[in-house]
């Protein structure tokens, strides 16, 4: 039975490339992730790995601030603890190691790119730091700088060249005297690098000349990494240095290095899983299409070979048999593609400057393995229902030509189809307060009745296409109609496949859209000002210059809100979380929060203002007690002295006073707002352009202004998920070309007949390429329905996290139909050349 | 043999086919020169081989000669570009075969159409009425293919083949995949189509019984004609076969 699958297989080399297309598609994406992510993490790893080759121990604050975004922010320790490391026996050399906010800008340009970080840096002339000169000479004094040469490279920048800095102490020019590389690499991973003589980082880029970010050490040999690092653990105890800071060993920093880099990249990892994922359902779909239609088209072999003594288990096997062979060799062939994806990806990531460089593929067989599992296991299963339909064909089977298949319309599927749909509203309606189990089986439902209920949608839009388009575009119209009709459940398993993907992408613009409009709603409400200067970057730094110059030109009414890494709870229980800093005078003029309790007016340097839902799950009314924590050192028991319902903020506003010092707390200012006299005005817009273009690291926004920088934030993100969902497009296009291939291959005798009796090669083409737009149409009903649901469920599920606003994007949508059903109309382009040379005689021979 | 006068509804003037080429040559029309009257039944017979089934399909625009003409009515075929080719099958030809005559996913009445439809006209409805009387279909209109038995289906190709009213029909083996009463049935159309409508009939058949429904049968073997028989019987037509095999 084996040698007759693979003979069968074989003998359909057309089929056979069809099916596989289908697997080698749906595989190829999810074998590219694993190659690019692999590929990123070995590049890296040996990146730090180079890095840090010189360190045997590293000494820093163990005190450490997880922010609300996911950043961290660590305590600095103290520039004496040098000397005393240094003194350590076994010690050879103490680096200090400073790494802190430091944006360049360059010829009016802000340097780096999007937000990756911005480091400010302290140069040694040592082997412990992974720095090393490339062109030019170390910094000697505070007017010199070297910078990374990715950095250069992007940026354009050369020796001699002139570029100002901003850190939280201000902004300063430098002269470039130095290009350098990191342990080879021409960056660090995307972040900016401007590296300075020790005395300049510590006061202009850490602000305070007794601060430092931790110490390299390097040992003389006589000690392991384990000895020197508990060596330096006891002398500093002994020194009395702060309880805090901990000794690492060189091979811990790197593999903390490591380590929290592959979280970053596992991330990644999962989100691109889930649009492989979503890539591979979708080629799930024509998997099943394909052999469905293969299984169909061999009833009468299949007779054949029952009538001659094979079993049903046979016949049945054979078919898993080659799906097997489809699965596996589709599979191994997708392997390959993703060997290609992931390199054009790095290719294309290290062009614009993100890439780790040059690196040699990490081809890791793990990831092999699992889409080699995966791509033959989903095949496997799509396999199932064909084999057991041919096998249940009996010996004695009507040797029918073509089968007009009417299944898909049955009122069993009615039933099944409409108990799913109240089944997915009931689970979505009880998820949407708060309940993610119940949310994604609702959603995984609404999945299952598009499968259910699509034939029950293709049915009747094919029926009534077929009289429509037969008035409109005559005989061809008529028959594009009544083939898609044919069977309801291929016409509709073809249009889910461009569904899921059409749906997923209202889904999402429908959180995009609705994100802004309730932006536009929160700053509305809250803000009764005019102008917002912020950094370009979404968690940069304002520059204490800009602020100052602001503040003192008087174009207006101006108030500053700054950001600290905190500590915020009650009794003791203190968790990692960023709070606003604010000036409650300036608040009362320019913000207009509704408070359910207190207000700004109320606030003072030892409370605190709170947002509803972190009062509520703080379990704190108005003059309740919150602990307080800063990385300066302060612990404030602060009164709760107003309770807030504006989303949009951070849960925990505190008097701008209560920091006693930023630099140590390591917290800076982040936007300004700035309210004119009688409004927007085109001289005060110049005004605040003339002192803001000094400093191309910060834009003035107004009102309308904030929220379209804020409209094309999202647009960015947007666009990046649809060009991952693009995959799936493209599959279910792909869908659709095989799909009418074998079609047009069943009906080969029906085609050359219709040729036989007077129609024309161009009717021919006009019938499958309607036939096709019915499809797509049909998709893009399916798609819009779900994919309304979709935003609907995401907009409703986020609706207490600053999703405030439903708003369906009706172009978005507009435009993913149109698209769908051009799709589907360049898909037709194929089969329907193929259709129309059909051969007459051979399709009227007798046999 | 026949002249090709303007009574003609199609012929054929030295008509050559030859398939392949070098050792595998096969000349399956070697000079063929035929005419049919309008308004008779004419069958080709012969044995497998003969070319019976070449001769139909380039007379009727199907497949091209090597050399020689072909034409229906006072059109020339050898000059036509496959969309003038199409568009002649459709307005002046009709076709019975032997099996797949009907279009799946249409029903009984827009497979009768078909042609008409295809070429975006109403066609005339009193004649198409007619036909479908003749043919005794009114009944099943609305039927599809599978749901008519083999009979019936042939019946609707036949009703197709004489909607548009065409020049010439041509019949492949229409009884091939019939029994013998259904099969009487159908070629009892096609006889009553010729006497009592009017029309043109050129049948390709292999059996005597059937080609005794004609007014005239043209023998081929090895790609000529060999002979020719008016009025025939099956007695007749039998015993002209049975020299084939000598």
């Amino acid at each position: 039975m084996f040698k007759l699958s693979l003979k069968h297989v074989w003998s359909r080399k057309g089929r056979l490339i069809l099916t596989a297309l289908a697997v080698i598609a749906g595989t190829a994406f999810l074998s590219g992730v694993f190659v690019f992510t692999d590929t990123i993490k070995a590049s890296f790893d040996r990146i730090f790995a180079t890095a840090y080759e010189e360190t045997d121990a590293y000494v820093r604050s163990g005190n450490v601030i997880e922010g609300e975004f996911g950043n961290e922010t660590r305590d600095y320790i103290d520039v004496g603890l040098l000397d005393v490391v240094a003194a350590v026996p076994g010690v050879e050399e103490a680096v200090p190691d400073i790494f802190t906010f430091a944006a360049m800008t360059f010829d009016g340009e802000e340097v780096g790119e999007g937000n990756s970080p911005r480091v400010g840096s302290n140069w040694v002339d040592s082997d412990r730091t992974p720095w090393l000169i490339d062109d030019g000479r170390p910094p000697t004094n505070g007017s010199e700088v070297v910078v990374d040469r990715a950095t250069a490279k992007a940026a354009g920048m050369n020796l001699g060249d002139t570029v100002s800095v901003t850190t939280l102490q201000g902004t300063r020019q430098f002269e470039i005297v130095g290009i350098v590389t990191f342990a080879g690499a021409d960056g660090a991973g995307g972040a900016t690098f401007a590296l300075f003589d020790l005395q300049t980082s510590l006061e202009f880029v850490v602000g305070d000349t007794t601060k430092l970010n931790g110490i390299l050490v390097g040992g003389d040999g006589s000690l392991s990494q384990e000895e020197l690092a508990t060596a330096i653990e006891q002398a500093l105890v002994a020194s009395g240095a702060d309880e805090s800071v901990e000794t690492l060993t060189g091979k811990e920093i790197v593999a903390e290095n490591q380590n929290s880099l592959r979280e970053g990249l596992s991330f990644l990892t999962i989100f691109l899983s889930i649009f492989a994922v979503i890539s591979l359902f979708v080629g799930s779909f024509i998997i099943y299409n394909v052999f469905s239609i293969s299984a169909a088209q061999r009833t009468q072999e299949n007779a054949l070979m029952r009538a001659i003594g094979a079993s049903r288990a046979q016949v049945t096997r054979s078919m898993f048999i080659e799906a097997m062979i489809v699965g596996i060799g589709g599979s191994l062939l997708g392997c390959v593609g993703g060997i290609g994806l992931a390199s054009g990806i790095l290719a294309f990531l290290n062009a614009a400057g993100f890439g780790p460089g040059d690196t040699v593929l990490e081809l890791n067989p793990t990831g092999f393995l699992i889409t080699l599992i995966v791509g033959t296991a989903v095949t496997l299963v799509c396999a199932i229902a064909p084999a057991l339909r041919s096998g249940r064909v009996p010996p004695l089977a009507a040797l029918r030509d073509v089968a007009i298949d009417n299944a898909g319309v049955s009122r069993r599927r009615k039933v099944i189809g409409t108990i799913t749909v109240l089944l997915a509203i009931a689970a979505v309606a009880e998820g949407v307060a708060d309940r993610a189990i119940f949310l994604g089986l609702g959603v995984a439902l609404l999945f299952v009745s598009l499968v259910v209920l699509g034939p029950l949608v293709a049915a009747p839009v094919a029926k009534v296409a077929s009289p429509v388009l037969g008035k409109l575009v005559g005989a061809s119209g008529t028959m594009a109609g009544r083939n898609a009709a044919r069977s309801p459940k291929r016409t509709a398993i073809t249009a889910g496949a461009l569904a899921i993907g059409l749906s997923l992408m209202i889904g999402i613009a429908t959180l995009g859209s609705s994100a802004k409009a309730s932006i536009r709603e929160v700053l509305d409400e809250s803000f009764v000002g005019d102008y917002i200067i912020k950094p370009n970057q979404q968690m940069g730094v304002l520059s204490p210059d800009l602020v100052a110059e602001v503040e003192g030109a008087g174009i207006g009414d101006v108030f500053v809100i700054g950001i600290a890494p905190a500590r915020v709870g009650v009794e003791d229980e203190l968790k990692d979380t960023t709070v606003i800093t604010i000036d409650p005078e300036g608040a009362t003029r320019l913000f207009t929060f509704e408070f359910t309790a207190g207000g700004f007016e109320q606030l003072t340097t030892t409370g605190v203002l709170l947002n509803e839902g972190k009062a509520s799950s703080l379990g704190v009314e108005l003059g309740d007690k919150v602990g307080i924590a800063l990385l300066d050192g302060t612990t404030v028991d602060a009164e709760v002295q107003g309770i807030y319902t504006t989303d949009g903020y951070t849960d925990v506003l505190i008097h701008e006073q209560m920091v006693r010092d930023p630099s140590a707390a390591q917290a800076f200012d982040l936007q300004m707002y700035v309210k004119v006299d009688g409004g927007e005005s085109g001289s005060a817009s110049r005004a605040l352009e003339a002192i803001v273009e000094k400093y191309p690291a910060a834009e003035v926004l107004s009102h309308d202004g904030y929220i379209d920088e804020f409209a094309s934030q999202i647009d960015g993100f947007l666009n990046f998920i649809y060009a991952l969902l693009l995959m799936s497009i493209f599959i279910a296009a792909m869908g659709i070309v095989i799909t009418l291939r074998l079609a047009v291959w069943e009906r080969r005798r029906e085609l050359g007949l219709l040729r036989a009796v007077g129609t024309t090669r161009r009717q021919v083409r006009s019938a499958v390429l309607w036939e096709s737009l019915i499809t797509g149409v049909v998709g893009a009903l399916m798609g819009v329905v779900l994919g309304s649901a979709l935003g609907w469920i995401i907009v409703k599920t986020f609706e207490d996290d600053g999703l405030g606003v439903y708003s369906p994007p009706l172009q978005t949508i507009a435009m993913v139909t149109v698209m769908s059903v051009v799709l589907a109309a360049l898909a037709a382009f194929i089969p329907a050349r193929k259709a129309a040379k059909s051969d007459i005689l051979a399709a009227i021979a007798t046999t | 043999m026949t002249n090709t006068t303007l009574t003609t509804a199609a012929g054929a003037i030295d008509a050559v086919k030859i398939y392949g080429g070098g050792d595998n040559e096969v000349r399956a029309l070697d000079g063929v020169t035929v005419g049919f009257e309008q308004g008779r039944f004419t069958a080709i017979m012969g044995p497998s081989g003969s070319g019976k089934s070449t001769l139909m399909h380039c007379l009727a625009g199907l497949d091209s000669l090597t050399a020689g003409s072909v034409h229906i009515g006072s059109v020339e075929l050898s000059t036509l570009k496959d969309r003038e080719l199409t568009e002649l099958r459709r307005t002046a030809v009709g076709f019975i075969f032997q099996a797949y005559n009907l279009v799946p996913t249409l029903n009984a009445l827009e497979n009768i159409t078909l042609p008409l439809l295809l070429g975006g006209s109403k066609g005339d409805q009193e004649w198409i009425d007619q036909v479908i009387d003749t043919v005794g279909l009114r009944d099943r209109l609305k039927h599809r293919p599978s749901e008519l038995s083999g009979g019936q289906q042939q019946r609707v190709a036949v009703a197709r083949a004489l909607a548009n009213r065409p020049t010439i029909i041509f019949a492949d083996e229409p009884t091939g995949n019939l029994d013998s009463r259904t099969g009487v049935e159908i070629l009892d159309f096609m006889r009553r189509a010729v006497r009592e409508l009017g029309q043109t009939i050129v049948m390709v058949t292999h059996d005597p019984n059937a080609a005794s429904y004609a007014d005239r049968v043209i023998f081929l073997a090895d790609g000529r004609i060999v002979d020719e028989m008016s009025d025939p019987t099956a007695e007749r037509v039998l015993d002209r076969m049975k020299r084939f095999g000598d």
